[in-house]
């Protein structure tokens, strides 16, 4: 049982007809990933758990049901990321609006500056800082809404469809920042893919369909079942595709996702 | 229809000369990409020429140019804040004014063509799925009965499923209909497997424009000019340079792993 150390819990939830008795646990420390294809359920899930739609009690932060915790407290604890989203920021420079939120933290002058530039190093966006937020390309907006969601050093960072907008050069990128996150920060993270490039990097990954979590495990061995995946709508990672593949004919023994390492494997 | 760009001159692009060619699936790729779709749409101050068809863009021309071009933007807004699919067509037969004898039945038309069912009139568009909301654009762009569609990232946020839906119809509508089809799309993979003819971008001037198979198969120069290669060719092409092994290029992995089991 994945019980101990849980950061939120849903227990027997039910939502509308998308969600009958779904559970998931997200551990302390921990960053996973949730993969459906479109609609499975991805935004609706990551909206109830960020408190943007309300439920009766079967979600729990901390143990404390959801609806108990103070909005403001639960919005700084949870950074809440919806890359698809279309926001209107009141602020004509991302430098003013994250100075706008700064202003409002119960944190002194020293710590607030230091939290800002520690966010503008690790997020490198040092040169966008005067661009208007409502009109950034992909990358830099989904930069900038990490950039909001850290401002006030959240525990737990819920990103819905992290790589919907970004290419894949890009999606790797912002991976990476995540993975920092996740490693140095501490910061405990889901986030929800309708894509299976990126999940090796994380620690846990749950396949939904409709509702439903259909598949769950480390992502290595949830992607060796590729039949079962292409059922449901994805496509594999070429290098995954291609071990599998290879493996089901017997011309590699162990799965190799590093393309120089496989060539050297089949022509020793 | 054909579109020629011969030294075109537009904010950073210097002298820009391609050519997106009638009857085939074009690929964009690249910075600058998506200025390059606005360029094409004929609503830009330029310097140069473009030519639609043999049909030089100048101040006269350009209305009826720009009629004959539909442009889809990556996400859908929903500009005019109208609430029905049925609503905001129709709107858009007023905005454009397009002269329809039958709105009603042009619309459902349109929708039938993406495979949106007669019913999806009266839906709310905020209801709707990302992969129905690609298509709605798609039937909405229909309405003016454009010679050619440019599509920006069209594929990015859809899955598989829906991504071989999605090019199934821009086929049907190249095929059949005789749109001309341009893809601007930063992923390889998708330009390798979906894409004819591929037009690359680099330092605001064209690097490539060909075949895109031909293009990407000739790995050597795109490493060199760090132009992202799908992993299926980067792999055949590690195979071949480092391994000396005969196997050919292949866009279906099914067909690579039976190359492979040839030779080993």
């Amino acid at each position: 049982m994945r019980t101990e150390n849980t950061t939120i819990e849903i227990k027997n939830l039910c939502y509308k007809t998308i969600f009958q008795d779904f559970n998931l646990t997200l551990k302390k420390g921990e960053f996973i990933a949730i993969a459906g294809t479109n609609n499975a359920g991805k935004t609706t899930l990551v909206k109830l758990i960020g408190g943007l739609i309300s439920t009766e009690s079967r979600i729990y932060y901390n143990h404390i049901p959801i609806e108990q915790i103070n909005k403001n407290n639960l919005f700084s604890d949870i950074g809440l990321i919806l890359v698809e989203e279309k926001i209107n920021f009141l602020y004509s420079s991302i430098e003013e609006e994250l100075f706008s939120i700064l202003e409002n933290l119960p944190i002194d002058q020293k710590e607030k500056s230091k939290r800002y530039r520690k966010i503008i190093e690790l997020l490198k966006i040092e040169n966008i800082l005067t661009y208007n937020p409502n009109t950034l390309v992909a990358i830099d907006k989904v930069k900038f809404l990490l950039a909001v969601a850290l401002i006030s050093a959240p525990k737990v960072l819920l990103i819905d469809n992290i790589c919907s907008i970004t290419t894949k050069k890009e999606t790797k990128e912002l991976l990476k920042i995540l993975n920092k996150l996740n490693q140095k920060e501490k910061i405990t993270i889901m986030m929800t893919t309708s894509n299976l490039d990126e999940v090796l990097k994380t620690d846990y990954l749950y396949i939904l369909d409709k509702g439903k979590i259909v598949l769950e495990g480390e992502p290595l061995e949830v992607l060796k079942q590729d039949s079962k995946l292409n059922k449901l709508g994805f496509s594999i990672p070429f290098m995954m595709d291609l071990s599998v593949k290879l493996n089901d004919y017997n011309l590699i023994n162990d799965i190799e996702i590093d393309m120089d390492r496989m060539v050297e494997i089949l022509w020793k | 229809m054909e579109i020629k760009l011969h030294k075109v001159e537009y904010k950073d692009f210097h002298k820009l000369t391609f050519t997106i060619p009638r009857d085939e699936i074009c690929g964009i790729t690249g910075k600058g990409k998506s200025t390059i779709l606005n360029l094409l749409t004929g609503k830009l101050e330029i310097k140069g020429e473009i030519t639609y068809e043999k049909e030089l863009l100048s101040a006269k021309s350009k209305l009826s140019i720009i009629k004959k071009i539909g442009i889809i933007n990556q996400e859908f807004e929903n500009q005019y804040s109208k609430t029905t699919i049925e609503e905001y067509m129709n709107y858009m037969i007023n905005y454009y004014k397009l002269k329809i004898k039958n709105p009603e039945k042009k619309i459902i038309d349109s929708l039938r063509i993406v495979n949106l069912k007669k019913e999806y009139l009266k839906r709310n568009i905020n209801t709707l799925s990302t992969s129905e909301k690609k298509l709605l654009q798609i039937a909405i762009c229909l309405i003016k009965n454009p010679k050619i569609i440019l599509l920006d990232e069209p594929f990015i946020n859809l899955d598989n499923k829906n991504q071989k839906k999605l090019f199934r119809l821009l086929t049907q509508l190249n095929e059949k209909y005789k749109i001309n089809i341009v893809i601007a799309s930063n992923d390889s993979e998708i330009l390798y497997r979906y894409t004819k003819h591929l037009i690359i971008l680099k330092n605001n001037k064209v690097l490539k424009e060909g075949n895109s198979k031909e293009i990407y198969e000739n790995v050597k120069p795109l490493i060199r000019e760090k132009v992202e290669i799908p992993d299926i060719v980067l792999f055949i092409y590690k195979a071949k340079a480092t391994k000396k092994v005969k196997i050919d290029y292949h866009r279906d992995i099914r067909d690579l792993i039976k190359d492979i089991y040839k030779h080993i």
